[in-house]
């Protein structure tokens, strides 16, 4: 456990840590989560789906700062990780197919 | 004639937000800002850039109106920017241009149908 | 990270901006001068100035056809884009058949003079406007689908600079109105924030409706996903009207009654007049006619087309009546981005904020490179070969743009009229301009590289009617007679743009301060004490 975060309280790899979560994690986090909106939104799906994608760039800025603000870069791995791997379990269990 | 009419008071809005500030009303009125002026300056600021959002959708319809209104703060805002900059005792005049202009243009509109 | 809130955000706006300010820089200065397209576009086919346009769109539509029958009879697609208030004339296109092993054919263009000047007029071949249309999101000399999602990480950046400019700024109100002037680094962050903060609803507008424009490729996973049938049922059941139908093989016997297929759509659709026509197989039998309009004073750019089959029944109509509330918005916010529905009072307000976006990127480069050099002046460090390369980038960006596209306009008067590689050579003037630019910042990045620079572009910038007028029939005082606003302007422009760069220049020279005495003497990295 030492060793771990020895190697993450090291400035430069938290950083790439950060950026990984942030542009890597936070896209999928955002495109499972703009799949989620649209299929569970009640509206037809002409509407549900715009209103997923105009929804997905405000929420994947939000992940993208959250993954920098975070105190710890360990944090930002596991936030945005856990957010998609959520997202994208409810959509397994709802549309049937990973995305 | 719209664009006029909305610039102007958006201009003395503007300008009433800068002298709602201590620093900026110290440099154009020469005294000391204090409680209930700040908020009858902050209280007109609001009224007018209001009133200009109002009178623009009166004008030109919602969508563009509140393009116009939007567009314009900017101009407006960096007018009074370089007023304050540059000749910041002029405010009070360029206040009543402001308010001419606008009776002006309001004129001129309703003039023309 | 390391501590609170607003030090990561201001960590985060700091090093996103400085890694995309040069890129987000040639975005904003592209997209501003797009403001002009069509307008840069004229201008650079100076043979086009004296034409005079036909006034009746009835009368043009009769003619552009039968240019059409004339030279591309057996085409798959005609095209035909209507003049209006921005585009004296009409501009037609045709596909060539297919040659054998081709999957297209050839696409060719051209304009329509009116009756009796058809001959003897050959426009020069240029990308005109079109080609800072381009930059602003295809770049250039890589494929436009890797450069959109260059354009889209960087817009992003742009999004996450501005929401976390909001958070880091904590005195938004109170500083509104203040610029302190002579102040080094703080005079550029006064400037970084009044451009930034004076236009952020435009910034704002700007970047989030940049991405939407393109969010079909940015974010695709829930058209592709959850729509059922996938993209491609998306967009035909979006418009209907991008249906497309198979040729018959058979030859028509008559002529496509066009004129009625106009006069039922604009009874149809209660538009005035008609924007765009494309027409697909238009000799076969089961020929289709989409027939493009705008309502006048409608924000959302062609809200009304129809799709005709041969006989004039209407296969697919627009159904902006039947449009769901996202699908407005969608619409509105990527028409606000384009601005093709604002007249010129508010079209000047778009480019203001346009102008304030450069500012606000161009001033924050600078800022960066300022700070760092007041930093490292204190702690008697030397100034480094990184910042040297970050005042370079900033000088051959800020200052090189403008003058490479100078050299390009000035490369479309200077070059041959009838060069095979005029229209290649133009562009690569421009880059082969913002090249040199960049190697001469490397090596005198500081105020000295700066003044040279603009006066460099003031003085291309003055002299640019004189070039018009010496290379072609026409000049500035003709078009301000003539009513030519568009071309008056367009040099009128670029006169106030050349007397704002000697200004720059002389200000540049004036004041000599950190940065210049650290860079003037290049290779001494040693420090200068004040």
């Amino acid at each position: 456990m030492q060793g771990i975060r020895g190697i993450f309280s090291a400035p430069a790899t938290g950083i790439l840590v950060r950026i990984g979560s942030a542009t890597v994690l936070g896209y999928l986090a955002t495109a499972e989560c703009a799949v989620l909106i649209a299929a569970l939104l009640p509206s037809a799906p002409l509407s549900s789906v715009l209103t997923a994608m105009l929804l997905s760039f405000p929420l994947f800025t939000a992940l993208i700062m959250w993954s920098f603000h975070v105190p710890r870069a360990w944090r930002a791995l596991t936030d945005l990780g856990g957010f998609y791997l959520a997202a994208a379990l409810s959509n397994y269990l709802l549309l049937g197919a990973l995305v | 004639m719209s664009y006029l009419m909305v610039f102007s008071l958006l201009c003395l809005s503007m300008s009433y937000f800068a002298t709602g500030q201590f620093s900026h009303f110290r440099a154009v009125h020469g005294v000391k800002l204090t409680g209930t002026r700040r908020q009858r300056q902050l209280l007109s600021a609001w009224g007018i850039l209001f009133g200009g959002l109002l009178a623009a959708c009166l004008v030109k319809g919602f969508a563009h109106g509140s393009l116009i209104w939007i567009g314009l703060l900017t101009p407006a805002a960096l007018f009074v920017l370089l007023i304050l900059q540059q000749r910041s005792t002029w405010l009070q005049r360029i206040r009543v241009v402001a308010l001419l202009l606008c009776l002006f243009s309001l004129i001129a509109l309703l003039y023309a149908g | 990270m390391k501590g609170s809130f607003f030090r990561s955000m201001t960590w985060l706006h700091t090093w996103g901006g400085l890694l995309a300010c040069w890129l987000l820089f040639v975005v904003f200065f592209g997209g501003t001068l797009s403001y002009f397209r069509y307008e840069i576009s004229w201008w650079m086919q100076p043979e086009s100035h004296g034409v005079v346009a036909e006034p009746d769109q009835q009368q043009a539509v009769q003619q552009v056809i039968s240019v059409l029958q004339s030279k591309a009879p057996d085409s798959p697609l005609w095209f035909i884009n209507l003049a209006d208030e921005r585009n004296p004339l009409t501009y037609y296109g045709y596909r060539e058949a297919p040659q054998p092993g081709q999957k297209r054919g050839r696409f060719v263009d051209g304009y329509l003079f009116g009756d009796s000047q058809q001959d003897g007029i050959n426009l020069r071949d240029t990308k005109g406007g079109d080609f800072f249309y381009r930059l602003h999101f295809d770049l250039h000399y890589m494929s436009a689908i890797t450069a959109r999602w260059i354009v889209g990480a960087a817009a992003m950046i742009m999004l996450v600079g501005l929401v976390t400019g909001i958070v880091i700024h904590r005195r938004i109100f109170a500083d509104f109105f203040t610029f302190r002037n002579g102040k080094g680094a703080r005079t550029w962050l006064d400037l970084h924030n009044i451009s930034s903060v004076l236009a952020l609803p435009y910034h704002l507008m700007i970047t989030y409706t940049g991405l939407l424009t393109l969010m079909f490729l940015y974010m695709s996973a829930p058209v592709d996903k959850v729509y059922p049938g996938g993209r491609a049922q998306f967009f035909d059941d979006q418009n209907p009207t991008f249906q497309s139908v198979k040729a018959a093989g058979q030859r028509r016997s008559e002529p496509l009654p066009i004129q009625d297929f106009i006069q039922r759509f604009k009874a149809e659709k209660q538009v005035e007049s008609v924007s765009r026509i494309s027409i697909n197989n238009p000799a076969d039998e089961n020929a289709t006619v989409t027939v493009y309009g705008r309502e006048a004073g409608q924000i959302a750019h062609y809200a009304r087309s129809t799709l005709y089959n041969s006989q004039g029944d209407a296969l697919g109509s627009s159904r902006e009546a039947a449009f769901y509330a996202p699908e407005k918005t969608a619409n509105t916010l990527i028409a606000l981005h384009t601005a093709k529905f604002a007249p010129w009072p508010l079209r000047w307000l778009f480019v203001l904020g346009g102008v304030l976006g450069c500012i606000m990127v161009a001033s924050g480069g600078v800022l960066w490179a300022r700070r760092i050099a007041e930093k490292r002046l204190k702690a008697n460090q030397p100034m480094g070969w990184n910042l040297r390369l970050v005042q370079a980038m900033n000088l051959a960006t800020v200052a090189g743009l403008p003058l490479a596209s100078l050299v390009f306009l000035y490369l479309n008067r200077l070059l041959a009229a009838d060069f095979d590689g005029r229209r290649e050579w133009e562009m690569h003037g421009f880059f082969i301009c913002y090249l040199l630019v960049f190697l001469f910042a490397l090596y005198q990045p500081g105020r000295r590289g700066w003044a040279f620079v603009w006066m460099l572009t003031g003085g291309m910038a003055l002299a640019l009617p004189l070039l018009n007028l010496l290379t072609t029939d026409y000049h500035l005082l003709a078009y301000l007679v003539n009513g030519q606003w568009a071309l008056a302007g367009l040099e009128l422009i670029v006169l106030a743009g050349g007397l704002i760069a000697l200004w720059g220049a002389r200000h540049c020279l004036s004041k000599p301060g950190i940065a210049h005495q650290q860079n003037a003497r290049p290779g001494s990295y040693k420090v200068v004490t004040q």
